[in-house]
């Protein structure tokens, strides 16, 4: 997806605006040099909004040969475009969900959902599914011990670690 | 030479070697699979070093990243794909050259000319930085503020693309550097009130994100298939090799300087050192047209380069703590994060580990001969690995790599976030490596700035007071300002012409 710098230039000057506006919020200082923690981010938002000024007069030279926005071809391809939201998809599943279900349960969602959808091969969606979580399980949750979340499977963690 | 001793020893350790092993054989997969880069390796690989100790968690990521940039060469010859962008130079020549029935002479030069080139970048690495060393425990943070306001400014000026793009992305990352708490009085700032924020940004979410989120996106949007392999028999790759070398000696040598002296310049990477010595194999060759053709010059040149850039990137990431490339800036990170802070000190603090450090990349680079041997041997089977089936696991990596540094679901959704950012950015031309340096290094221009005008009692002008400082700022400075001068001498010019 390419947006014309027509467009892409408000945006990134409109972002330095934000910067200088929070910046403007900081505590002044009340010691020292006079440099405070607003200093920097309004010094980066001016950058931006000059940035983002010079970002949109190139545009608007180059919008006779720029359209304002250019789709990839994917966007005429249903498959592709499931395929994106498939994997933005099963990252919010996540997030939303696996301190409840676990990460055994969640885990395996995401990469089964995936996978189905990029093969479209259920049986060896399932089995390297189920794969995947059990070595990234094992590394992750007993080798290195990261606290990944059990979730609905708590009652039976103690049987399904190998620690 | 008791100090390379006993980091030599360290080295040896079976548990030091095995990771080295591992880490190797991984990134010569990720290297070679097209669509996965260097920095991906790296990236996933980050939260897995958390769990080590410094000399194997650094061990790891020089023999990941070396590794990688050679294994890029693979598809290059066979599938006109360069595995990583460093190998981009020269890909239509290697495949050039395998379409002619030269497949294994071009996959042995890369395979050779890799490791001589990482070889001799580590050994300038091992006698260079110390000496960068002593002259750096001088300087002061009026210095290091200008060293680090230079390294930004290449970063965004060489980087690929438009120049005004990367010093937006440049731009961006520092804004986001600024997440976090006010070093100077500990105020919150930009936390819009999560304490999830007070610390910063995760920068492995970030990383994690912005390369392999932003790729496995890129993977499901793509409707490009992969093009058949140029051949799919690989025999000898030594077999009449070393007489080919000799007669591109000149070509390698001169590959190997560009490399080494490329390296440790701030914003200038492997991809950089490749397309430079090409360009400068091309202009030197005796017969052009053959050259144009598909030879073996420009690839003797651009695969020692690169390899050789990649060792000497750590002389200002581990002298200065300045990174050079998004890969440096990984380490630097990877460092921090172990309680240690790159910096001169560093060579008298932890001597072992340092030279550790050095002599992992001897290894790594000696490793590269038997181990790229059998990824060329195995490429068929390599290449042939469905990327609808790889890109899901890489998925879960990425969701466990992402929450195992901080043990908190802000991590996964910061991952989120910048792989789309990451993903828009790449298709817009906003380069995304600025933007990851200005998120490493944007805190340490903030502090070095700041304990210099508490120096300075607020004198801007200060920063210019020490010859070294000074020159490094006016030499900034200009960088600043050379679109503009370059403008008003085109305007000169062109009236002079209409004149």
């Amino acid at each position: 997806m390419k947006v014309s710098d027509i467009i892409m230039g408000p945006i990134i000057a409109g972002i330095g605006i934000l910067a200088i506006v929070a910046a403007s919020m900081q505590p002044k200082p009340f010691f020292g040099t006079g440099y405070g923690g607003g200093f920097f981010p309004s010094i980066i938002g001016y950058a931006l909004v000059v940035a983002g000024g010079l970002l949109l007069v190139n545009g608007w030279r180059q919008r006779d040969v720029q359209p304002l926005v250019v789709m990839g071809s994917w966007v005429r391809s249903p498959t592709h475009m499931a395929n994106a939201a498939v994997v933005l998809g099963v990252l919010v599943f996540y997030i939303l969900f696996s301190n409840f279900l676990g990460f055994v349960i969640a885990g395996f969602v995401v990469v089964f959902a995936t996978l189905l959808q990029f093969t479209r091969s259920p049986v060896r969606s399932l089995i390297l599914a189920g794969v995947t979580t059990l070595v990234v399980k094992f590394a992750f949750q007993d080798m290195l011990l990261v606290p990944l979340p059990w979730g609905l499977l708590e009652p039976y963690a103690g049987v399904l670690s190998w620690r | 030479m008791e100090v390379i001793y006993a980091a030599f020893l360290a080295l040896m350790s079976p548990d030091v070697l095995l990771v080295i092993l591992l880490s190797s054989i991984f990134g010569l997969f990720v290297g070679a699979i097209p669509g996965l880069t260097a920095t991906m390796a790296v990236a996933l690989l980050v939260p897995v070093t958390f769990f080590m100790p410094p000399l194997p968690a650094i061990a790891a990521i020089v023999s990941v990243s070396a590794m990688a940039i050679f294994a890029g060469d693979i598809p290059s010859a066979l599938l006109r794909i360069p595995g990583t962008p460093s190998s981009a130079a020269y890909t239509d020549a290697a495949y050039r050259l395998t379409m002619r029935g030269k497949g294994e002479l071009v996959l042995g030069a890369c395979v050779v000319t890799s490791a001589v080139g990482g070889l001799v970048g580590a050994i300038f690495l091992m006698f260079f930085a110390p000496a960068v060393a002593r002259f750096a425990l001088n300087i002061s943070s009026y210095e290091y503020f200008w060293l680090v306001c230079l390294g930004l400014t290449s970063a965004a000026f060489i980087a690929p693309g438009s120049t005004l793009k990367g010093m937006i992305s440049l731009l961006l990352g520092l804004l986001v550097a600024m997440i976090g708490l006010f070093p100077v009085t500990g105020q919150p700032r930009f936390a819009f009130g999560s304490t999830a924020l007070y610390g910063g940004v995760g920068l492995v979410a970030t990383l994690i994100g912005m390369f392999a989120i932003a790729e496995i996106l890129r993977f499901a949007l793509s409707r490009d298939p992969l093009p058949p392999m140029a051949t799919t028999k690989i025999g000898n790759i030594f077999k009449g090799l070393m007489p080919e070398l000799w007669r591109s000696r000149r070509n390698l040598a001169s590959g190997i300087v560009v490399g080494t002296v490329t390296g440790p310049l701030p914003g200038a990477g492997a991809d950089i050192a490749a397309w430079i010595s090409y360009a400068l194999a091309r202009k030197t060759t005796r017969n052009r047209e053959e050259f144009d053709k598909g030879s073996l010059e420009g690839i003797v040149a651009a695969g020692g380069a690169n390899n050789a850039s990649v060792s000497t990137s750590y002389v200002p990431a581990t002298v200065l703590g300045i990174p050079g490339d998004s890969m440096t800036a990984i380490v630097i990170g990877v460092l921090f994060m172990k309680g240690l802070t790159p910096g001169p000190q560093i060579f008298e603090n932890q001597p072992t580990l340092i030279y550790g450090i050095f002599l992992s990349f001897i290894l790594a680079n000696l490793l590269m001969i038997p181990l790229g041997y059998t990824a060329i041997k195995l490429s068929r089977y390599l290449l042939d690995v469905p990327r609808s089936y790889l890109m899901p696991v890489i998925l879960l990596f990425c969701v466990v790599g992402a929450f195992a540094m901080d043990n908190t679901l802000v991590a996964i959704v910061t991952m989120l976030v910048f792989g789309v950012v990451g993903w828009f950015m790449e298709e817009n031309g906003f380069p995304i490596a600025p933007a990851l340096l200005g998120i490493v290094l944007g805190r340490m221009l903030e502090e070095t700035f700041l304990t210099s005008m508490i120096k300075a009692q607020g004198d801007f002008l200060q920063l210019f007071s020490r010859p070294i400082a000074g020159t490094i700022g006016v030499i900034t400075i200009l960088i600043w300002l050379s679109p503009l001068i370059m403008m008003v001498v085109k305007r000169v010019r062109r009236r002079g012409a209409v004149a």
